[in-house]
């Protein structure tokens, strides 16, 4: 199998965040510059993962005792050059079995032109590889301390599709207007998406064939409302993405040219009281290359039980082809039984924030289907379908 | 899997009898002096709405009306100081704010706030920093050399 980028031993990047850290003064942000000079700034993270389940494999979780392969750090760094205008980097190391990720990647590595000049507005240009806005969660999925729980609800942010729905590079256009009724952002971005990779050859073809997924267009856009109380009242976004790809070796498929592109648009919606509990909830609906329309929802609320602990139950759907909810059909083709086709996955989960740089993070799910395992580490013709799935994250950030 | 439901239901149960909020769920903490907001000579303002200071201390206001770059200075994440500045004037919690800043950090998008230990740090750092705003409790201003502003309700 061929790796989507060259590996780098997890000591390295281990080395590489300790030698950042013994840099940086305690805390680590802003290097203490005069204001008019350049500002240069650092941040990053590290979590380790465990999972084990009782049958199937999310990243190694079927292994006698579970798994430990489940490994993110980030490191990034943006530098204001001039008043207005800044670049921004951020390398991104994972070890996921379920996105055949195990290595260094560039996750984002543009410049940032903001247009400003008034209390009530914002605006600004990105140009390079930039994080694509999709739903509530896409661009900071990555990051443990951005959302609840340790990972995402996969009828919406499949793991195993992460590595080429996460970044795309091009232009993005950005505005916020400020108003005493809320906030309305935009954001939208055309350009060509990371290159395909393996993940995507096992979510197509449950296999890694000989050949590539060449990034052929990537556009996305976001419609965004907050409530003007910032933390607290409702958030609302309207989202659109699509990404297409050429495979590049065809003939190993039996055909002169495969073409693959999808689009999806998501409705996102939250009411956040600001003080002890939140409720949202998502739905998208993708139109895949092969016609079929993908359906994926969830639904969630959360708790603060004290300022650091907070605990969160949620029920989320994902349906592979909306004419076939439930894969009669294709189970009789004979490909995969028909749960494959759909999974309902019912989770809790605690994130506890020890201290404000280190979180603790526990959860559970219960799962009826297997449709967002991956081919990679799992035979989807043999797979169990009901299972549990229990995770545990330490993060730690700078 | 009963093993992980076991640990999480003793774990959500330690960490519930623990002890309740610091402060309350909407308190400032006991003893705690008002807060006033604070900014370096050069800032061009003399009053910020509630949400135009929500907007800057979430980052997401990022210049001020003359175009100058705003630099948020704050004291860290645990400091009673800003729990209590987070809990009066912008009505979240201070780990609210934190997700609202790592959102936009880790997209790129914003430098993290300048960060001072105590409010000595505090004074000097928004004093000298130009386009920077802070906060400190009431009476600890001195002759610092910074300006309060006034935080007005929303107009309707």
């Amino acid at each position: 199998m061929k790796a989507p980028f060259p590996p780098i031993a997890p000591w390295f990047v281990a080395a590489c965040l300790q030698c950042v850290v013994l840099l940086l003064p305690g805390g680590g942000s802003h290097a203490e510059t005069p204001a008019t000079e350049p500002e240069f700034s650092l941040h990053g993270f590290a979590s380790q993962g465990y999972s084990n389940s009782t049958a199937n494999n999310f990243n190694s979780s079927g292994q006698s005792g579970g798994s430990f392969d489940f490994r993110e750090a980030v490191v990034n760094g943006r530098w204001r050059f001039a008043e207005h205008t800044s670049v921004a980097a951020q390398a991104l190391y994972r070890a996921a079995p379920v996105s055949v990720d195990d290595g260094v990647r560039l996750d984002y590595a543009f410049l940032d032109h903001a247009f400003t000049g008034t209390l009530g507005a914002t605006g600004g240009v990105l140009l390079g590889r930039f994080k694509n806005p999709y739903g509530f969660f896409n661009e900071t999925r990555d990051v443990p301390f951005t959302r609840s729980g340790i990972i995402l609800p996969q009828s919406m942010y499949t793991e195993r599709g992460r590595p080429f729905t996460m970044s795309s590079q091009g232009i993005l256009v950005y505005a916020d207007l400020y108003q005493p009724w809320g906030t309305l952002g935009f954001k939208g971005s055309y350009g060509k998406p990371v290159r395909g990779g393996a993940p995507l050859e096992y979510i197509l073809f449950s296999r890694d064939l000989p050949g590539e997924f060449e990034p052929d267009r990537a556009a996305t856009a976001q419609l965004r409302y907050d409530g003007p109380e910032y933390g607290r009242g409702w958030s609302a976004a309207l989202s659109y993405q699509q990404y297409a790809y050429d495979f590049s070796q065809p003939r190993s498929l039996g055909v002169d040219d495969f073409h693959f592109d999808f689009h999806t648009m998501a409705a996102s919606l939250q009411y956040d009281s600001g003080e002890r509990w939140k409720v949202l909830g998502e739905v998208a609906r993708g139109k895949a290359f092969d016609g079929a329309i993908r359906l994926g929802g969830y639904l969630q609320a959360n708790y603060r039980l004290r300022p650091d602990v907070e605990v969160f139950a949620r029920g989320d759907l994902m349906i592979l082809d909306e004419r076939d909810r439930w894969g009669k059909k294709y189970a009789q083709s004979g490909r995969c039984p028909d749960y494959c086709r759909y999974a309902k996955d019912f989770s809790v989960g605690l994130n506890w924030d020890i201290r404000p740089d280190l979180q603790l993070r526990l959860e559970w799910h219960h799962v009826n289907g297997t449709a967002w395992l991956s081919g990679a580490e799992n035979d989807l013709r043999d797979s169990t379908e009901r299972w549990n799935l229990g995770l545990a994250q330490l993060s730690w950030r700078f | 899997m009963r093993n992980w439901i076991l640990v999480l239901t003793l774990l959500g149960g330690s960490l519930l009898s623990a002890h309740a909020a610091p402060g309350g769920a909407d308190g400032e903490p006991a003893g705690e002096s008002a807060i006033e907001v604070i900014v370096a000579p050069d800032v061009p303002v003399d009053t910020l709405t509630v949400n135009q200071l929500r907007l800057i201390f979430s980052l997401r206001l990022r210049s001020w009306p003359n175009g100058a770059p705003i630099r948020v200075v704050t004291e860290p994440d645990d400091a009673p100081v800003h729990q209590a500045f987070c809990r009066t004037h912008l009505g979240v919690y201070a780990n609210s704010l934190r997700i609202a800043w790592n959102r936009l950090i880790y997209t790129g998008l914003a430098a993290g706030p300048t960060v001072v230990n105590g409010e000595a740090a505090m004074l000097e750092r928004v004093a000298n920093l130009p386009g920077a705003i802070g906060y400190v409790r009431q009476g600890e201003r001195g002759d610092a050399g910074v300006r309060t502003v006034t935080v007005t309700p929303e107009p309707r």
